[in-house]
């Protein structure tokens, strides 16, 4: 056999939470504590399912050097499935001061300066030795290396080097890209197995490479592993829109983005447009009001996308025709000439007198909002 | 309506006053302090409204008192005529002028608004009545003319910023944005402390566990020594209840005696009439086997058997004897054959049966008679048997009965008895060693260990579930111990944790937009608010620009029946209260001409009457005033202008005013002083080159010399005269340097000298705007009070003779601001406001040895007031004793000037010996300033060094107040402020902000944007003004107590002073331990409970910021 298999994966980052999430319901909750320890677990199984030799770890499994030991506790009892069918576990990406905490696993461990030689000895066994970079591996093996992009290629036949980053190389094309290496070198992230936090949008999960030692070739192929996934949706309403016709294109809107794999979408909406206000007891266009209102209407489950929070862009602005008030007009002609002071960006226009910006830094939404409860 | 003519013939000390042809416009009636100007005006009023005898008015001697007025009215002229006698009648007739009979209506002419209060308070104003504004602002407010309502709108706006405020803070202690914000933090800290518990075992957990260990083995002993305790109760309890049940039927068997023996009597019998059945039964068994026989034979059955078998038998025969004979034949032989041997056969039957029945039937007789005798024998037997038994049960307890019931007497007799019931008793103790004597006894002891067995049961309970709850705590810290946490644990608290950051992220970002919107509501209330002044409002607001040049910009009037003035150096509008006396006259003056203007288009002029209400007001105030009632006399509003001031009367006569000599009396005040002074100076009539004024005499038999009123502009003081000495002594001249005032800082001098203000001359001939506005443009950043101050007590003291700098500086601080103020005070009164204000909190550094000024130096003052001289006197002439020379020699900017001056002096030999001494004295005073000077720049260092070092070691407080500390105050150097070091201090300095007062009155934005620096945001600069006025209102707080409360969200000695003890420090504790707390804590002591009580306990005695 001259196939090498083997799943490729970044940083675990076990015991990091998963943020954004406020007020979550119960099942939301459960899911976000457990989220980072579910995708190992995928990235095992998947592992598994792909009939890898080794689980080439690129990254810390920590990002806190304190919970470095109850991480691997709970990683040794994980990777007892692995030990059963046959799969290597190696971790390269800490330095050989973890060591010590790290052989509990019985894992291959590659130093920051290493490289991990892979060669086919007989028709159904794969080895695998540690060496330095330095030096050259064998004639026809496999070197994988924990390498920058910019770094130079590995001193072997065929080179895979795992670029470490929290985000997939291939994320933002499809879940099933695949990547070949006509140059006998291939170059890729892989990316954590889970975001944690809003600004990771996008697919999360593993890099199943297969490498054919004697053609030789490598390919790359995607898995994905989160199971909790955030995502910013951009929102553009007609004009004149009201906040509870808001609602309902929003809620229509996270209908459209369930999916039917076991994965939560995480979504921070952003509307953009001129909306209105009507003078109903019930309509409010507060940030916070509108989350609270979605939320009560949404039915995730777990396939399906959880609002995470809504806001405005900077270009969306709320009619004040609506309110005649004289109140209401001096509370316009205010935030108008604060916004003047504080953005330069602001620049008042004719339109502007009947319409005010909600963007960030607006009290607009708010202060009508408050006018119309005690009027 | 106009005046045109008055005339008192008799009123108080006014006799034959006449005033006569008014002008419509201004008219000036210039006279000496008590000539009767003030009674005029009084005489005024009670002509037009009654007049009400004043007891402190003189009464004259003629009994009779009356005048009259011409007025000028649309209907013509009209003549009121007044007269009032001492008995109280009082007449008013009006008349026409042109037909001189009376007209039909008998009243004053005045429009039905001016009533006597209005017209006393509006319209005829003098000292008392100028800093009274009920009335007045009452009619400004009401003045609906012109007014725009945005009530309703205001309120709509003050509940939306209301509900703003309550939306982020709740209602101060609970509920709000901030609140949950400060919960969730709180939690969070929770969390985190679970966390660190979670990773990290105590190390006191194996001595935990061992005191665990050993208290659970405490309880599982109490616990048995308990179950053993009970045991014996319940056995005692056992024991006990059979003793006790014995006893009772002991004690219940003598009643049945008798009972008994029936009993027993009964048995006997019964037991009799069983053995006599016995004896029967066995009687009859033997009988009965001696006749069984014969009973057989007796038997009917069998006899008739028998006699069958006979008849039979016979009948056989019969017929055997009939077939032997003959006579028959063989038919009837063989029947009668047949016949024979089945009768035969039957017999033969017959008798086998009776054979086999005879003897079954007699065995069965026999068995059953055999069995019903054995089983009646036994039967008998047996109950005979029972009945014995229970007789001899009964005859027992019979015996006992016997002994039982002598029991009361067997104890007593046992000794002696010999009856053996007795010996019975006595022998076999059924109480054994219990000691136990009765009944009642037994039933206590088992009372007393029925509780004591519930008591135990009950301690056995506690106990033991006292040992699971530290068996369940035991082996909690045993797995803590082992490290038995695990990831999922730890993943289950960050996820809690990253929860609630998101969550505080959401409130964050609600509370500052909450923030923005309460910020731009106060905005949209304060233009609204504007909106809604009225017109009174908006002339008033024009006309105090103007009287106060620009220092007072608005009036605006706040819900609802208050005013309050917005002036350029404060954010927030100030009360009328809070106004300079000065400042409060003019604006005073300024409500009054505009409600004037505008009731008068509606309702036509009336005269306005002004007693000396320029008094308080500068030399630049008092001519924008004089310029301001020019104007409205051109519109057509008459004024009339009694004063006692030439300098007011100048300042008319430039605007063209009708300016007279208002002389009813003369009277000289008698020397108060040991030494007398000399003329004091003449009055010099200014060289007026435009055309003259006719003044009319005011009185006709006092004429007087008319002064030429001319109209210069610009205005030219001129000396008329050449300086002249005088025999006052006065402790400061106007060409003394200003370093020689009292009290003033280096810093001030500094600015003072670099705006070319070297002189007093110069710092009294500037006003306080323009002062500012220089010393400003220098750089420099000078409170308008402090300046106010500092050219009040120069004023004081180059004007009133006597009066020392320090004096002069008190006299201002206590309210007294002008000459003309301490002229009309009477000395009483100067000793109340000045010793009033010396006892205040900030009065009390101007106290001398800690002492209050003394009665006579306060007469003194009142007296040296009634010699003071003019600015132009001052000017003008020196004090003979005066042996400081003049500044402007000096090589400064005005030294040109002085030359000037100096070189206009006549070189007389008097002059030229004070030259002389100039002369040689200039060194020396030069020398003398460069020393002084430099002392004080040693003693400002050493006071900014101590005060920097008073900051950091943060131990030198400010000031006491009942006993406690403030460590900050409103006068403080900002760089005491906490969160503010020596740079940030620096920052501020250079924008003009010096003083915590600064600080604190600018707006956050403002200061933000003036600072420009990235890290200062208005938000800080928010957070360090509420940590100062936290300070200064909050007594013994020190900086980083405010820090922490501020970022804890106790921004208020109100919401400190309601907060628990136990719930502040939930907020503190955990703040004190973040990453900011450690920076605020530093390596000092983290605040504890109770430090946190005192905090509550200080706010509690707080002080009002203005206090402060």
């Amino acid at each position: 056999m001259s196939v090498v298999r083997f799943l490729h994966t970044d940083a675990l980052r076990l015991g990091s939470p998963v943020a954004g999430l406020s007020e979550s319901p119960d099942w939301l909750r459960k899911v976000a504590a457990s989220a980072v320890r579910t995708s190992v677990t995928n990235v095992i199984e998947a592992a598994i399912a792909g009939r890898c030799q080794l689980l080439v770890v690129s990254g810390r499994i920590t990002e806190l050097d304190q919970d470095l030991d109850l991480s691997v506790t709970w990683l040794a009892a994980q990777t007892a499935a692995l030990k059963e069918h046959g799969v290597r576990l190696v971790i390269a990406g800490h330095p050989e001061t973890d060591f010590s905490a790290l052989r509990r696993l019985d894992a291959i461990l590659v130093g920051p300066h290493q490289r991990l030689d892979v060669w086919s000895s007989s028709i159904d066994r794969v080895e695998c030795v540690v060496s330095s970079r330095s030096t050259t591996a064998r004639p026809g093996a496999l070197g994988i290396e924990v390498a920058l992009a910019s770094s130079s290629r590995p001193l072997a036949d065929l080179a895979y080097v795992a670029v470490p980053t929290c985000q997939s190389s291939t994320h933002a094309t499809s879940l099933d890209a695949v990547a070949s290496a006509h140059d006998r070198h291939l170059r890729l992230s892989a990316g954590s197995p889970q975001a944690i936090n809003p600004t990771e949008r996008g697919t999360f999960g593993c890099q199943l490479v297969e490498v054919d030692l004697a053609r030789p070739a490598m390919t790359a192929r995607f898995c994905p592993t989160d199971v909790i996934r955030f995502a910013q949706e951009l929102v553009t309403c007609r004009n004149g829109m009201h906040a509870s016709q808001l609602c309902d294109l929003l809620r229509e809107r996270s209908r459209a983005l369930a999916t039917t794999g076991r994965r939560t979408t995480v979504v921070e909406w952003v509307i953009d447009g001129h909306l209105g206000v009507s003078q109903a007891a019930n309509e409010s266009l507060c940030e916070l009001d509108l989350l609270k209102d979605l939320r009560g209407s949404v039915h995730a489950g777990h396939s399906g996308a959880w609002p995470c929070r809504i806001r405005f862009s900077d270009s969306s602005t709320v009619s004040v025709a609506g309110h005649r008030s004289v109140v209401a007009g001096e509370f316009s002609s205010v935030v108008r000439d604060r916004l003047a002071r504080t953005n330069h960006r602001f620049v008042a226009s004719d339109s502007d007198v009947i319409s005010l910006p909600l963007g960030s830094g607006s009290e607009a939404a708010l202060g009508l909002e408050l006018l119309r409860r005690v009027a | 309506m106009h005046l045109t003519d008055l005339r008192a013939d008799r009123f108080g000390s006014l006799n034959e006053i006449a005033v006569e042809n008014l002008s419509r416009r201004i008219t000036v009636l210039y006279g000496t302090n008590g000539c009767g100007k003030t009674t005029f005006v009084r005489f005024l009023r009670g002509l037009l409204f009654g007049f009400r005898r004043n007891a402190s008015l003189p009464t004259t001697e003629f009994g009779t008192e009356s005048g009259l007025a011409k007025v000028q009215t649309p209907q013509g002229v009209r003549t009121l005529r007044r007269s009032w006698s001492t008995s109280g009648i009082e007449q008013l007739s009006v008349s026409d002028d042109f037909s001189r009979v009376a007209v039909g209506r008998q009243d004053n002419q005045l429009p039905a608004w001016v009533t006597e209060d209005v017209f006393r308070e509006i319209f005829s104003v003098g000292y008392e009545e100028a800093d009274r504004f009920d009335l007045l602002t009452r009619l400004c407010i009401e003045s609906g003319n012109g007014r725009v309502g945005h009530d309703a709108e205001v309120q709509q706006a003050e509940a939306a910023l209301v509900q703003a405020v309550r939306d982020r803070d709740g209602n101060g202690v609970q509920g709000g944005v901030v609140h949950r914000i400060s919960e969730l933090r709180r939690r969070q800290g929770e969390l985190q402390g679970e966390i660190a518990q979670l990773r990290k075992p105590s190390a006191d957990l194996p001595s935990r566990i061992e005191q665990l260990i050993r208290e659970i083995d405490a309880a599982s002993l109490s616990i048995d020594r308990i179950d053993v305790r009970l045991r014996e109760i319940d056995a005692e309890i056992i024991r006990l209840e059979q003793l006790l049940i014995e006893l009772r039927r002991r004690n219940i068997l003598p009643l049945n005696r008798h009972q008994l023996e029936e009993e027993i009597r009964g048995v006997t019998a019964r037991l009799d009439r069983w053995r006599e059945i016995r004896g029967m039964i066995q009687r009859e068994t033997e009988g009965r086997r001696v006749s069984s026989d014969a009973s057989l034979q007796a038997d009917d059955s069998v006899r008739s058997i028998r006699a069958i078998v006979s008849r039979l038998e016979e009948r056989t025969q019969t017929l055997t004897d009939r077939l032997r004979g003959t006579g028959f034949t063989d038919s009837e032989r063989t029947r009668d054959a047949d016949v024979i041997r089945q009768l035969r056969g039957e017999i033969a039957a017959l008798c086998q049966y009776f054979g086999h029945h005879e003897r079954t039937t007699a065995r069965h007789m026999e068995s059953v008679q055999a069995l019903l005798a054995d089983r009646t024998f036994v039967d008998a037997t047996q109950m005979e048997r029972m009945l014995e038994e229970q007789l001899k049960t009964l005859r027992t307890e019979l015996s006992r009965a016997d002994n039982v019931l002598a029991e009361a007497t067997i104890p007593k007799y046992s000794d002696s008895c010999r009856y053996s019931g007795h010996q019975e008793v006595v022998s076999g103790d059924i109480f054994g060693n219990s000691g136990f004597r009765t009944v009642a006894e037994v039933e206590a002891q088992l009372q007393r260990l029925r509780a004591e067995r519930s008591r135990l049961v009950a301690e056995r309970a506690s106990t033991d579930e006292a040992r699971s709850a530290k068996r369940i705590l035991l082996e909690r810290l045993r797995q803590e111990l082992a490290g038995a946490s695990s990831l999922e644990q730890l993943d289950a608290l960050r996820a809690q944790i990253a929860e609630l950051d998101a969550e505080i992220q959401l409130l964050e970002d609600q509370r500052r937009q909450l923030d923005r919107t309460e910020s731009s509501l106060r905005e949209v209330i304060e233009r609204l608010k504007a909106r809604t002044n009225s017109r009174v409002l908006e002339t008033a607001s024009q006309y105090v620009r103007r009287l106060t040049e620009g220092e007072c910009q608005q009036i605006l009037a706040t819900l609802p029946d208050r005013l309050v003035v917005q002036t350029t150096h404060h954010v927030e509008p100030l009360a009328l209260t809070q106004l300079s006396r000065g400042t409060r006259d003019q604006v005073a003056l300024a409500l009054r001409l505009a409600l004037i203007q505008v009731r008068a288009e509606t309702h036509g002029h009336v005269p306005l009457i002004l007693d000396d209400v320029f008094i308080s007001s500068d030399d630049a105030r008092a001519t924008a005033a004089v310029q301001l009632l020019s104007e409205i006399a051109q519109q057509g509003q008459q004024i009339v202008f009694f004063t006692c001031q030439k300098d007011v009367r100048d300042l008319f006569a430039r605007f063209h005013a009708d300016v007279r000599h208002f002389g009813a009396r003369v009277e000289v005040p008698a020397p108060v002083i040991p030494a007398p002074p000399v003329l004091l100076h003449a009055y010099v009539e200014p060289r007026f080159e435009a055309r003259p004024v006719v003044v009319e005499p005011v009185v006709t038999h006092q004429p007087i010399v008319t002064p030429p009123v001319v109209v210069p502009q610009p205005v030219l003081v001129e000396p008329a005269s050449p300086a002249s000495a005088t025999n006052w002594l006065f402790y400061l001249e106007t060409d003394h340097g200003v370093e020689d005032l009292a009290g003033i800082t280096l810093g001030e001098l500094e600015a003072l000298r670099s705006t070319g203000i070297m002189t007093i001359d110069d710092l009294l001939t500037r006003t306080v705007p323009q002062l500012e506005e220089a010393t400003r443009q220098r750089g420099f950043q000078l409170s308008v009070d402090r300046l106010h101050a500092l050219r009040g007590q120069a004023e004081l003291t180059t004007r009133v003779p006597m009066l020392r700098r320090s004096d002069a500086a008190l006299l201002f601080a206590a309210g007294i601001r002008s000459v003309e103020e301490l002229s009309r005070l009477r000395p009483e009164t100067v000793y109340d406001r000045v010793s009033e204000f010396q006892r205040s909190e900030a009065g009390s550094r101007y106290r001398r040895g800690g002492r209050l000024i003394d009665r006579q130096q306060s007469i003194n003052w009142a007296r040296y007031g009634q010699f003071t001289r003019t600015l132009d006197d001052a000017r003008h002439s020196r004090s003979r004793f005066s042996t400081k020379t003049s500044s402007r020699t000096t090589a400064s900017p005005a030294l040109a000037i002085g030359g000037a001056v100096a070189s206009r002096e006549p070189a007389s030999s008097e002059t030229q010996k004070v030259r002389r001494r100039r002369l040689t004295e200039d060194t020396t005073t030069e020398e003398r300033r460069a020393k002084r000077l430099a002392r004080r720049r040693r003693q400002v260092s050493s006071l900014r060094t101590a005060a920097v070092e008073a900051a950091i070691d943060d131990s030198v407080p400010a000031e006491r107040s009942g006993g406690m500390r403030f460590f900050l105050s409103r006068t403080s150097e900002v760089e005491k402020a906490p969160s503010i070091g020596p740079r940030t201090a620096e920052m501020l300095e250079t924008i003009g902000v010096r003083t915590v007062e600064d600080f604190l009155s600018m707006a956050p934005d403002r200061l933000a944007e003036k600072l420009a620096h990235r890290r200062i945001t208005p938000a800080v600069i928010q957070q360090w003004q509420a940590q100062s006025r936290l300070m200064c209102q909050i007594p013994e707080l020190r900086g980083h107590d405010a820090q922490i409360l501020v970022a804890c969200h106790v921004v208020t000695p109100e919401s400190l002073a309601s907060q628990k003890p136990a719930e502040l420090f939930a907020v503190v504790e955990p703040f004190c331990r973040t990453k900011e707390g450690e920076r605020i804590v530093r390596t000092g002591r983290k605040p504890d409970l109770a430090e946190v009580t005192e905090w509550i306990q200080w706010a509690a005695n707080a002080r009002s910021l203005r206090a402060a």
